[in-house]
């Protein structure tokens, strides 16, 4: 437990740079625009604080195309293999910093931008009190963030896939790395509209939406199936070992 | 085989599988499709229903004509009757004055139903009824248009009325065209989602808009019209017109009286009025031709101005352009700038990046107040 967690600290010192760079850049567009709230449109300066929301999926991808690939530019990859260490715990000391470093900014800071924006939220459920409550907003956050997040540890994982599959050839490795990962996001639409069948039992997940309608504005509970979210689980897992496994035994340093 | 062969062949396998699969089978079975519960199905065949009644006339599964005439002996034994009132929850009215001392209702009723049967059964005890409520007249199905049993979705009802035109009218709309014409008294109207033209009333006018376009003219009273999301073409107001308007564009011509904008987001373009009024926010203003003095507080947006009269105004983060001044020494000017220029051509003399302008015109008729922060002042 304790090599693991020093592996953990090593992964983490190397993103510190990474870490302290981007929270300072999204602290700084934060400070802004909260700033600039008074005297932008109302809104404006809400809907541009979720932009680096965007970009971090991107960071998910290059921190994990380097997760290994620093290794290997460093030569390190050979220390790492004879480690006296499982491949899911080296593994899963790249994953978790990066996951924790995803879920930890992007959740700052959403509640960041509500929180300074609560003004301008309070006046966007007086206006559309009828089309819009306070408990569909927190389900649809709640879903949206929980599919962000399934976002971000997908691209990671299905990058470092790509990454490690491309280092059984000696060439046109980062050509390669494309490749696996656009067939990687098809095999997973592909195969996950079967996989989808395994898992119809489970429970949908209810959503309330209001509708306006010739016959009124109506409240209606909608179901969301759930059996996509534990396909994608199961794949990510299956990944995760897949991963490790490749790194364990399969390449050739 | 080697582990690299054995990936070198997976490769090319799966890259070929995928591009079959995309362009020859091209199956929905897919991850995504798993999100897709009954519920959400029966929401887009729902929503796609109700939407398409508007348009479609497939849901249209009875149909009737109806009429109902109330003639002068109804009136002249009903004598303290002064207003009419109608609410279409769907459909459309449209309304004319006449001198004649009748009200004739012609209507359609359309029942958009899931099923054929059902939707004749119902339409069998649908009719259009009156109700006196004081000096009101209120116009009403005898059943309601949207509360509807299984099987039947709504009643779209399509009225052509003639009324006296002395007689107040209180209309409501949606999802229809609105359509007044010819009255002498007040009028109240709403529409949403809907086209409405409203043309001569001579009574005060109370208009609330939503969604779609509107032309209003031939106004001789005041106007009182506050829209959201539309486009306005208001023209010939006799009286004071107060628009208060979000999201939309507003046309307006030949304002005979004051007219005072309350604007948030959006544009207009007013030309021929007197004294105008402004506050605004995030919208964008063309003037032309106006007699009388322009008083505005307006916060983003542009501001274009042709052949004006006084204007004292306060802007903040708006550039604002004068053009076609009658003769420049028929005003007298007092311009200020902060973080912003003042470019200016007077008789031929230039006043380029000034902060501050004061200049008084031999035959001053007229003031030119601008104060301005974060915006340019250009005099043409």
């Amino acid at each position: 437990m304790k090599s693991l967690i020093s592996l953990i600290k090593k992964e983490v010192r190397q993103l510190n740079i990474l870490i302290i760079v981007s929270t300072l850049i999204i602290a700084a567009w934060e400070w802004f625009l909260i700033t600039r709230t008074e005297n932008w449109p109302q809104g404006l300066s809400f809907g541009l604080g979720f932009i680096p929301l965007f970009f971090m999926p991107l960071i998910m991808l290059f921190l994990a195309y380097n997760s290994y690939r620093s290794e290997w530019g460093a030569n390190t990859i050979y220390l790492l293999k004879i480690l006296p260490r499982r491949g899911y715990e080296i593994n899963f000391a790249k994953v978790f910093p990066a996951f924790a470093y995803y879920l930890i900014l992007s959740g700052a800071l959403i509640l960041v931008n509500l929180y300074f924006h609560q003004g301008f939220l309070e006046q966007a459920f007086r206006q559309a009190p009828e089309m819009l409550g306070r408990e569909v907003f927190s389900e649809f956050l709640l879903l949206a963030y929980l599919s962000y997040l399934i976002t971000g540890i997908q691209i990671y994982l299905i990058t470092q896939f790509s990454y490690l599959v491309a280092t059984f050839f000696n060439r046109f490795r980062l050509l390669i790395s494309i490749l696996v990962f656009i067939l990687s996001h098809y095999l997973i639409l592909r195969i996950g509209g079967f996989l989808n069948y395994l898992f119809n039992w489970l429970p949908d997940f209810p959503l309330s939406i209001f509708t306006e309608t010739p016959a009124g504005v109506s409240e209606t509970t909608i179901y969301i199936g759930s059996a996509p979210f534990m396909v994608i689980a199961v794949i990510m897992i299956g990944l995760f070992f897949l991963n490790s496994r490749l790194l364990a035994s399969d390449v050739d340093v | 085989m080697s582990r690299k062969q054995f990936v070198t062949y997976l490769l090319i396998i799966l890259t070929l599988v995928m591009i079959v699969d995309i362009r020859y089978v091209r199956s929905d079975n897919h991850l995504f499709e798993g999100f897709i519960t009954e519920s959400i199905e029966e929401l887009i065949e729902m929503e796609g229903a109700v939407f398409q009644n508007n348009f479609d006339s497939d849901s249209i599964k009875a149909e009737k004509d109806g009429t109902l005439n109330l003639g002068a002996e109804f009136l002249a034994e009903n004598e303290e009757l002064s207003s009419f009132y109608l609410k279409n929850d769907f459909g459309s009215i449209d309304l004319r004055g006449t001198d004649n001392q009748e009200i004739t209702i012609d209507y359609t009723l359309k029942v958009h139903a899931e099923d054929t049967e059902a939707a004749e059964e119902f339409i069998k005890d649908l009719e259009v009824i009156y109700n006196l409520e004081g000096e009101e007249i209120q116009i009403a199905l005898n059943k309601s248009q949207t509360a509807t049993p299984d099987l039947i979705n709504v009643v779209e009802i399509d009225y052509q009325i003639s009324v006296p035109r002395e007689l107040k009218a209180e209309l409501s709309n949606k999802y229809g065209s609105l359509n007044v014409a010819e009255l002498e008294s007040e009028l109240e109207a709403s529409n949403r989602y809907g086209s409405t033209d409203i043309d001569k009333i001579n009574g005060p006018a109370v208009v609330s808009l939503d969604y779609g376009e509107a032309e209003i003219s031939n106004l001789g009273s005041s106007l009182d019209l506050e829209t959201a999301y539309t486009e306005n073409t208001v023209r010939n107001i006799a009286g004071e017109f107060q628009l208060e308007s979000a999201y939309g564009f507003n046309r307006l011509e030949n304002i005979e009286s004051d007219l005072i904008i309350d604007s948030r987001y959006g544009g207009a373009e007013i030309s021929r009025a007197k004294d105008v009024e402004v506050n605004s926010r995030y919208t964008g203003f063309s003037f032309e031709d106006i007699s009388g003095k322009i008083t505005a507080d307006i916060e983003y947006g542009d501001l274009r101005l042709r052949n004006i009269s006084d204007l004292d105004l306060e802007l903040r983060y708006a550039d604002c352009t004068i053009e076609r001044l009658r003769d420049y020494e028929l005003y007298n000017y007092d311009l200020r700038v902060e973080y912003g220029n003042i470019e200016a051509d007077l008789g031929g003399v230039n006043y380029d990046n000034q902060e501050e302008l004061s200049y008084q015109g031999a035959e001053a008729e007229y003031e030119i107040l601008i104060r301005s922060e974060y915006g340019d002042i250009e005099i043409r």
